[in-house]
């Protein structure tokens, strides 16, 4: 007989604690068309075809069935992404996994949610003339470069103390007069518009020649919206890898986003930079997901140059939960 | 025609000197007590709102023992940008004393000349330096000569307004004595119109001083000149860049106390040449 009352005590008690958690998980609504969502994903830069996942997902809306809708903004030279969706003047964001692990250390609540190129798309251009054929050829040489982890690494690991460093404008410009000037890029828009303008340059890929590989244009977000709307977070990466698969297959949804929000975009640009995306990989073969050897790998890098402890935990800063299943 | 001014009975010499030692101090308390006790409100406010409202998110305001930290820990960083930017910030200047001092004496020689060049003085102040940045940068290249001119470019307009408005300003009467005793062109420049001139010389050099400070990190921050080795500017880039939000915080306040050194000299300065000025004339009557 007690035994009977105090298993039906448990039970009961078990009934009202699940049904408790029930109700606070339920919280947070589901998606459904009844209630409609906007996400805004930041872009780092201007718009151009290196985004193009996201555009293609912001000309598709993929989530649109269930009532999200994704506002793709482009950003510019005095875009802090990073820190602006830390603040929460957007709900995600795209950033290299090097700054991501920065700003964790930091202190910035933020995440990655989804990976965009498995092989970065940053490179160093010089004149042919120069003869720089590996990264230590760049003592003795102004380079052009936005500061950021990426280089300061470059800087430390090849031992360029004698390199002058100077702002990252954009611009061609400089660089076609001034032989002397190394200029960072991407290897598929401005190595096109290089030889375009009929420069001869070589191209000194960070990836691949400097050994340098953070996770590209990355998709992040705060732990904030990961725990009070993980469903949208589900929706929002299930829209950019839609966006990257339909870009590889066929850029054309994505180039009139970029021409749209973007009208300085030359179109041959955006087809030669789609082709090179492709044909090179720079995706790689599953799009989205985080392996974390590589986060760690980076973490061990940043920490020789003290931007990072070497006992930082890696794994705080990215996720794969959300990736479609 | 001489003045005569009411002395009253000179005291001892001691006496004289005990009483002006006492009253300087005294004065001095009095001068700078208030401003102390608003910067320590100021900084308890600035700590409690650091370590409540943004307690966790110490990256967008960073507590004041962070900044205190930051310090600390990058002396030779903060000193190696203060070096620099105060380098840039004084070239600066100086050429913009020269060239607003200059232009000031040429056009307050006719009424022809000012109305001819006082339009383009005005527009060196309102040509939006950031836009035109980068064709500073072509003319000049990626180099402190750009940093200085662009310093030069903010800070020459206030020099050239003043300098020139003291200088159309002499009394007639002391210009007619002047004319009267024959005194040549440059006898009147340099005896009268320049020394009558110094408080609003003055004016526009406090002025000019924080400006070609402003211009001097602005200039900093557009062309990133120097790298690791750039001034205060160039290194609030790198600071960002790695979300050092406390080094940040140090490296603009070192910024905002190089101005405001760069003011407290003009003004020290310019106090004293006017002060022996005055006495002199003074001097000359009794």
């Amino acid at each position: 007989m007690r035994t009977k009352m105090i298993v039906g005590a448990i039970a009961s008690a078990a009934v009202i604690a699940l049904s408790a958690t029930a109700c606070g998980s339920a919280a947070s609504p589901a998606l459904s068309m009844s209630n409609p969502q906007t996400a805004t994903v930041m872009m780092n830069w201007f718009a151009q075809a290196e985004q193009g996942g996201y555009w293609d997902a912001m000309q598709n809306q993929y989530g649109k069935a269930s009532g999200v809708t994704l506002n793709v903004k482009q950003g510019g030279p005095g875009i802090q992404t990073i820190p602006q969706v830390a603040a929460g003047q957007a709900d995600f964001g795209i950033a290299n996994a090097d700054e991501i692990i920065v700003a964790r250390k930091n202190g910035l609540p933020i995440v990655a949610v989804a990976a965009a190129y498995d092989t970065n798309l940053q490179c160093m251009m010089s004149h042919k003339s120069e003869g720089i054929t590996d990264f230590p050829g760049l003592n003795g040489h102004q380079v052009s470069r936005v500061p950021s982890p990426y280089f300061d690494f470059l800087k430390s690991h090849f031992k360029l103390t004698g390199v002058e460093e100077i702002n990252y404008t954009g611009s061609l410009a400089d660089f076609k007069r001034n032989t002397n000037l190394v200029q960072q890029c991407f290897v598929t828009s401005d190595v096109y518009q290089a030889k375009q303008e009929g420069i001869d340059i070589n191209v000194l890929s960070v990836a691949k020649d400097g050994g340098y590989n953070p996770y590209g244009l990355l998709l992040f977000t705060t732990e904030k919206v990961v725990k009070e709307k993980p469903d949208l977070v589900r929706s929002v990466v299930d829209s950019s890898i839609k966006g990257w698969k339909n870009f590889l297959a066929n850029p054309t949804d994505a180039k009139t986003a970029v021409m749209a929000a973007n009208k300085d975009v030359d179109p041959g640009t955006f087809d030669a930079a789609a082709k090179v995306i492709k044909d090179g990989n720079y995706l790689g073969d599953s799009i989205g997901t985080f392996k974390s050897d590589r986060w760690t790998t980076l973490r061990d890098q940043l920490a020789t140059i003290n931007q990072v402890p070497a006992s930082f935990d890696p794994s705080v800063a990215f996720t794969n939960d959300f990736l479609p299943k | 025609m001489t003045i005569q001014i009411a002395k009253s009975a000179p005291k001892t010499g001691t006496e004289l000197s005990h009483n002006n030692t006492a009253k300087k101090s005294k004065s001095f308390m009095r001068a700078a007590l208030p401003p102390v006790i608003v910067m320590v409100i100021f900084l308890v406010g600035w700590s409690v709102v650091a370590s409540t409202i943004y307690g966790n998110r110490n990256y967008l305001l960073p507590r004041p023992e962070q900044v205190l930290q930051a310090i600390l820990d990058n002396p030779g960083t903060l000193w190696q940008g203060i070096r620099i930017t105060f380098f840039e910030a004084t070239a600066g200047f100086v050429l913009a004393i020269l060239v607003g001092f200059a232009g000031a004496i040429i056009m307050s020689q006719s009424k022809m000349l000012e109305r001819s060049l006082y339009p383009y003085a005005v527009l060196l102040q309102t040509v939006p330096v950031v836009a035109v940045a980068p064709i500073i940068v072509l003319w000049f290249g990626y180099n402190q000569s750009a940093v200085i001119v662009i310093a030069f470019m903010i800070s020459v307009f206030p020099i050239l307004n003043n300098t020139l408005l003291g200088l159309l300003s002499t009394d007639r009467n002391h210009r007619d004595l002047f004319r009267m005793h024959k005194a040549s062109r440059t006898t009147e420049f340099l005896q009268l119109r320049l020394p009558s001139a110094l408080p609003n010389i003055f004016a526009g050099l406090r002025v000019s001083a924080g400006l070609a400070v402003v211009g001097a990190i602005v200039g900093e921050f557009i062309i990133g000149s120097g790298g690791e080795e750039g001034g205060l500017g160039v290194k609030v880039l790198f600071a960002q860049s790695r979300l050092a939000t406390g080094l940040l915080f140090a490296e603009v306040l070192a910024a905002t106390l190089l101005g405001f050194f760069f003011f407290l000299i003009v003004t020290l300065v310019g106090n004293r040449l006017i002060k022996r000025w005055h006495e002199s004339a003074l001097k000359d009557d009794a």
